[in-house]
């Protein structure tokens, strides 16, 4: 990297970061966490997850990055109908998802599939699944994140000519206090479970927790921004 | 079991009528953009802030200076306090020039079709809050005051950035 892009390398890292930790993306933050963390039995597991989610996060303003930095995408436009309509979306879709991690509303899998192949699906589709969940809660624009992705970001990506660094770091800015936070809870469970030999009914609990989790999360966001309840 | 199978059709319920009511909401707006008339849903502030829209046109208008602004349906905390505070420096400083009509200040919501012109007029992407300044009734210029995100959590500062920058602009009209 050139010296000339240290700088505003440093800062699009650090935006990132203010916009994970606003009070705004909280809700999302909060079941991006337990999604993560659900894995406790195994530290490859909730590493893989974590790192899945991040780098989901960072393709989506990657390619948002390089869109409005070639000038495709008008800023406003799509700035104000990802706030408008992204959110009112995620209330809804976070509830189903929460329904199906809980087993409440059963995914048919195909007869053919033995025992033990279905239970290894399941488990790296629940790795996968935080590429996309990282995908789209990046999609879903706070205020705060707006202006200071916007508002702050893409100026920035535009004067350095760097479309694609700057928003990758941003990206990963994002992710990073999650990933943080969700690592030390899956390892802290995984201690906890290991020294009181009940690894297994922990990650039980939080596979189930996760799935409450997205849940409440949903009903949150549906009544905010669907009904307009105010916060 | 049975109380499982009711949280279930409770939870499956809430999540129909959300989807329902998005569309029905979205389908609502947009038939009734196409009754109300523009600007009609621009919302002017309750007492003591005026806004001159009743008053006859007069052919020649004076230069003003109108202060907007802009939110979506949805109103997050920190919005609430920009809001708060760009009112309350208005109000503090300009008392005067709110009453003789020379400063308006109006909040509008981009979030209702007959307001979405503001988005690509001002090039909004957030919650902002923007300066026109307005001569013989035609705009003649407008500021984008895009760093009350960065002051929000200095009061003083920010009423101080929000005071300069209507000042300058009621100076040179």
């Amino acid at each position: 990297m050139s010296e000339g892009l240290l700088v505003p390398s440093a800062t699009a890292l650090w935006l990132g970061v203010l916009t994970s930790i606003s009070p705004c993306p909280l809700a999302t933050n909060i079941a991006a966490i337990s999604f993560v963390a659900r894995g406790v039995g195994s530290t490859r597991r909730v590493l893989a997850t974590g790192i899945l989610y991040t780098i989901g996060r960072t393709l989506t303003y990657l390619t948002l990055g390089a869109l409005l930095v070639a000038s495709l995408l008008s800023i406003p436009e799509i700035a104000m109908f990802l706030q408008i309509y992204m959110n009112k979306a995620l209330g809804p879709l976070l509830l189903v998802v929460g329904l199906i991690l809980l087993d409440v509303i059963p995914l048919r899998f195909s007869t053919s599939m033995g025992g033990e192949k279905l239970q290894r699906w399941a488990e790296s589709a629940g790795i996968w699944g935080s590429l996309p969940l990282g995908m789209i809660f990046a999609l879903a624009f706070c205020p705060v994140s707006a202006a200071l992705f916007f508002g702050s970001l893409i100026p920035l990506a535009l004067d350095t000519g760097s479309s694609v660094t700057l928003p990758s770091l941003y990206g990963i800015g994002t992710g990073l206090p999650v990933f943080v936070f969700a690592v030390l809870i899956g390892l802290g469970a995984q201690w906890v479970g290991k020294a009181l030999n009940k690894l297994a009914q922990i990650e039980k609990w939080a596979r189930r927790a996760t799935g409450v989790i997205f849940i409440l999360v949903g009903i949150y966001l549906s009544l905010v921004h669907i009904f307009g309840v105010p916060v | 079991m049975k109380a499982k199978s009711i949280l279930r059709t409770l939870l499956l319920v809430f999540v129909v009528v959300s989807g329902v009511s998005l569309v029905i909401k979205d389908v609502r707006e947009r038939s009734e953009s196409g009754t109300v008339s523009e600007g009609s849903t621009v919302m002017a502030a309750t007492a003591p802030l005026q806004t001159a829209e009743g008053d006859p046109a007069p052919t020649k208008r004076p230069p003003k200076v109108i202060a907007y602004y802009f939110h979506t349906t949805f109103r997050c905390t920190t919005c609430r306090t920009i809001e708060a505070f760009s009112r309350e420096a208005i109000e503090q400083a300009f008392g005067d020039a709110l009453k003789n009509g020379k400063l308006e200040w109006r909040l509008v919501n981009v979030e209702e079709r007959a307001n979405r012109h503001f988005i690509q007029d001002y090039r909004l992407f957030t919650k902002s809050l923007i300066l026109v300044k307005m001569k013989d009734g035609k705009q003649a210029e407008w500021k984008n005051l895009s760093r009350v995100w960065e002051l929000v959590r200095r009061k003083d500062a920010f009423l101080r950035y929000v005071q300069d920058e209507v000042r300058a602009y009621l100076e040179a009209s």
